[in-house]
């Protein structure tokens, strides 16, 4: 048994117990399943584990969290049937499983599908695609364009996703309709159905009627070939005189950077073991909060508040600026060109 | 503060979990108390256990997860990004294997259904097949038919029970010796041989109670008996006994857009109906037609060819001076020998312009041009329906300055085929209307030229949120 799972396994007193499977859980595990689905998916969540802007992370890492705390309180564990040799590898095992699960469920067929028939409904002047006032996207022909959904529609909708054969018998018979090109499909389903559709519901009733599934996922692990592609990008230090020489130079150029392109960059960082610049510089010494608040131009209440927050996703970090996810997006590329002219000449680190 | 952290808050304090204010009183603490920031340290470092310090600066890397949404790969496709935006994209793409899967088939669907975009498929009639197959007095359900159904029964009764007294009382009249003179009968003046009957037919009125009734019918689907043609509204007549008036639709269509286009006022209702293009051929009519339906104008797939990619014209990384090529860029253009325009640099002595084809062959050189001319029209025409890539040496101290650099992509044009040219003089024989011409300009992808047509049209409907939008599309292209 993992020794870090000793103290928890072996305490009878239940006040105590839940005291250390929440330390436990909150600094054994966690920071390994932040990192992981930052790694893995791009998902970002604070240390509060939330994040706002995507509610998928959000849900993601607490199904992690609960399964843990599941585990941790199995009584198979603490009758020492199961074993446990490893931690940190346990956690590691069950968050990127769930990543797998994640993009099992995402579904990337449908998705192409999906943007086939938005680019169909754009381009062809047939085809409409259109919002109502709470903001649902509709699409049908261009001659029903701004027209609302009609309740026989709806009913007819349903009628062809419970009863396609009717449908497709009368319109390709004797026709596999997967060979039919997508714009005669999405034309007589429009005729067929009269009326303005949930483009939503237009991409379900065309998978359904195509049969469209999605083959299993691509495996994690090759995502090591682009790490590995990236390894030689990356900047290494041994020792500590390495690195605290590495983050004072980032830190000094990291200040000489226009704000948003600074704030773009700074907000997002992360190491490869999950750390965020703040972390890093203060136990490197090279900065105190209190200073980097200075030089950030915040208080450092605000500062804090960010810092609850770092590493951020993109969508957050938009959202802290008031800007567009491109916009955040094209700051951090200048930002990182810039700092990779700053840096490039140190060699101290490879 | 003056206590220091006691190592559970200060794994609370490492793992940020306390609440702000706290968080800030203790951080201020740890700015000035050197046995705080050891215990910080030590905290966080075993927190962080054995792993190495390391991160990377490649934008690729930090750009892994961005991925891309219909909103980027179209217009990445339509070649509707800016230099940076591509990069950006294209740096995701390098990483992205899903991404660039999402691009691929977008790309091959978009090859495979371009001889579909050209086909037809709106429906000839409003009614669909399905409509038609419903029971014959299926539409007598709705309440508004059902009224109208009953109003023109009433009204046929009515007549037809005029008529047999009429026919009576003459009968009767006739048997009378001598009838008295002077008077006549009201009921003489209508023609009682008539009765009213429902038709689909054009060019008379409905009664009054028909189309009382008929006020409620708006926004329903016509019945599948009545004949209605597509997008037009359902017009039920009733024929009446004597005069045939001006035809009047029972639901009219609304305004959906009106344009001051060149002297000319063009309309178009909900039901499709177009007036004030006169002169131009049924297709251009339709697109007219469905770039006003739709406010939105349709973009040109050739436009993705245009975008640049890794070519020989391409000159070395981008390192000190550089400068920018204006026009022709990302465009199709008429004119057979275009002329190139680029900006100009500082300390250049000469400049060399070279257009290269899509193999890469050279098709046209300008030789040396000394400053400070900055464009250069070629004496040959260039072979039509082609894409062109360009670019600009620019002497300085000796030394080659090549734009556009290899970091950027290639600038390349169209210049436009023998039969769209052919398209493009007819059409303007028959029109000075911009709007057409506009629309024509941005399915040709010259969108310069379409940029100029909607300006006009905009200037001349300066309240035209339709005007409006498609300026804003062209624009958003280029």
């Amino acid at each position: 048994m993992d020794s870090v799972l000793l103290p928890l396994l072996r305490s009878t007193d239940e006040a105590e117990r839940e005291q250390l499977l929440s330390d436990l859980i909150l600094f054994e595990a966690a920071p390994l399943v932040r990192n992981t689905l930052r790694q893995r998916l791009g998902f970002y969540v604070s240390h509060l584990g939330a994040n706002p802007q995507n509610h998928d992370a959000e849900d993601l890492y607490h199904d992690v969290m609960a399964k843990l705390v599941a585990l941790l309180n199995d009584p198979q564990l603490r009758a020492g049937r199961l074993e446990i040799q490893n931690f940190r590898q346990y956690v590691l095992r069950v968050a990127t499983n769930a990543c797998h699960d994640y993009l099992r469920a995402k579904s990337p067929t449908r998705n192409r599908l999906k943007n086939n028939l938005r680019d169909l409904l754009e381009r062809h002047t047939d085809f409409a695609l259109w919002r109502v006032g709470d903001g649902e996207a509709l699409c049908g022909f261009t001659a029903w364009l701004n027209h609302s959904k009609v309740p026989s529609v709806a009913k007819r909708l349903t009628s062809l996703e419970t009863k396609p054969q009717e449908f497709l018998s009368a319109k390709f018979p004797r026709t596999d309709v997967r060979q039919v090109p997508l714009t005669r499909l999405v034309a007589e389903v429009f005729k067929w159905l009269g009326g303005p559709v949930e483009f939503e519901r237009l991409v379900q009733l065309a998978a359904f009627l195509l049969d469209v599934r999605d083959q299993p996922p691509q495996s994690l692990d090759e995502e090591g070939v682009l790490a590995e592609s990236l390894m030689d990008s990356s900047l290494r230090c041994d020792s500590r005189m390495e690195l605290r020489e590495l983050l004072r130079l980032l830190w000094s150029a990291v200040r000489e950077l226009p704000p948003k392109q600074r704030d773009s960059f700074t907000l997002s960082f992360a190491d490869d073991a999950g750390d965020d610049l703040f972390t890093l510089l203060l136990d490197a010494e090279v900065a105190t909060l209190t200073e980097i608040a200075d030089a950030f131009d915040h208080s450092l209440d605000d500062l804090i508040l960010l810092w609850q927050q770092m590493p951020m996703d993109n969508a957050t970090v938009a959202q802290e600026l008031n800007a567009t996810r491109q916009q955040v997006n094209k700051w951090r590329f200048r930002a990182l060109r810039q700092l990779e002219r700053e840096l490039q000449v140190n060699s101290l680190c490879k | 503060m003056s206590e220091h952290f006691s190592t559970v808050l200060m794994r609370h304090f490492s793992a940020r979990t306390l609440p702000a204010p706290e968080m800030s009183a203790l951080a201020e603490h740890l700015a000035s108390c050197d046995a705080c920031q050891n215990q910080f340290r030590q905290t966080h470092r075993a927190r962080r256990g054995d792993a190495r310090f390391s991160f990377t600066l490649a934008p690729e890397a930090w750009l892994k997860h961005e991925h891309l949404q219909y909103e980027q790969i179209a217009p990445y496709l339509d070649g509707g990004l800016d230099g940076e935006e591509r990069e950006i994209l294209e740096l995701h793409l390098r990483v992205c294997e899903s991404c660039q899967e999402d691009v691929r088939s977008l790309r091959e669907f978009r090859r495979e259904i371009a001889p579909e975009m050209s086909v037809s498929y709106a429906p000839t009639e409003q009614t669909s097949e399905r409509k038609v197959k419903r029971p014959a007095l299926g539409w007598l359900r709705k309440p508004a038919y059902a009224a109208v159904a009953i109003a023109i029964l009433v009204t046929f009764a009515l007549v037809a029970t005029l008529s047999l007294k009429n026919r009576r009382e003459a009968e009767q009249q006739a048997q009378v010796s001598q009838p008295a003179s002077g008077v006549k009968d009201a009921g003489s003046e209508k023609n009682p041989s008539v009765a009213p009957q429902i038709t689909a037919n054009d060019n008379v009125a409905p009664p009054a109670s028909v189309a009382q009734a008929n006020t409620n019918t708006e926004n329903m689907a016509p019945p599948a008996e009545v004949k209605s043609s597509r997008n037009a509204p359902t017009q039920v007549r009733v024929q009446p006994p004597k005069q045939r008036v001006p035809r009047t639709p029972l639901t009219s269509a609304a305004t959906v857009a009106e344009l001051n286009d060149g002297g000319q006022k063009i309309t178009i209702d909900s039901a499709g109906n177009v007036t004030g293009l006169d002169r131009l051929t049924p297709t251009d009519v339709k697109l007219v037609k469905e770039t006003l339906l739709a406010q939105n104008v349709t973009r040109l797939l050739e436009l993705a060819e245009l975008v640049g990619e890794h070519g020989a014209l391409r000159g070395n990384p981008v390192v000190g001076q550089s400068f920018k090529l204006i026009s022709p860029a990302r465009t199709v253009t008429a004119d057979d020998r275009p002329t190139f325009k680029w900006e100009a640099i500082p300390g250049a002595t000469s400049y060399r312009v070279y257009i290269g084809d899509a193999e890469n062959r050279e098709v046209a050189s300008s030789g040396e041009l000394l400053p400070p001319v900055t464009e250069w029209t070629p004496s040959a025409p260039l072979p039509r329906g082609k894409v062109y890539a360009w670019a600009v040496i620019a002497k300085i101290n000796g030394s080659d300055v090549i734009v556009p650099a290899a970091s950027q992509p290639e600038v390349k044009f169209k210049v436009l085929s023998e039969e769209t040219l052919r398209d493009l003089t007819a059409l303007q024989s028959r029109t000075s209307s911009h709007l057409a011409l506009g629309i024509f300009y941005v399915r040709a992808g010259m969108l310069e030229d379409a940029e100029r047509e909607f300006q006009a049209l905009n200037k001349q409907n300066p309240q035209s949120p339709v005007a409006m939008k498609l300026l804003r599309s062209v624009q958003s292209w280029r």
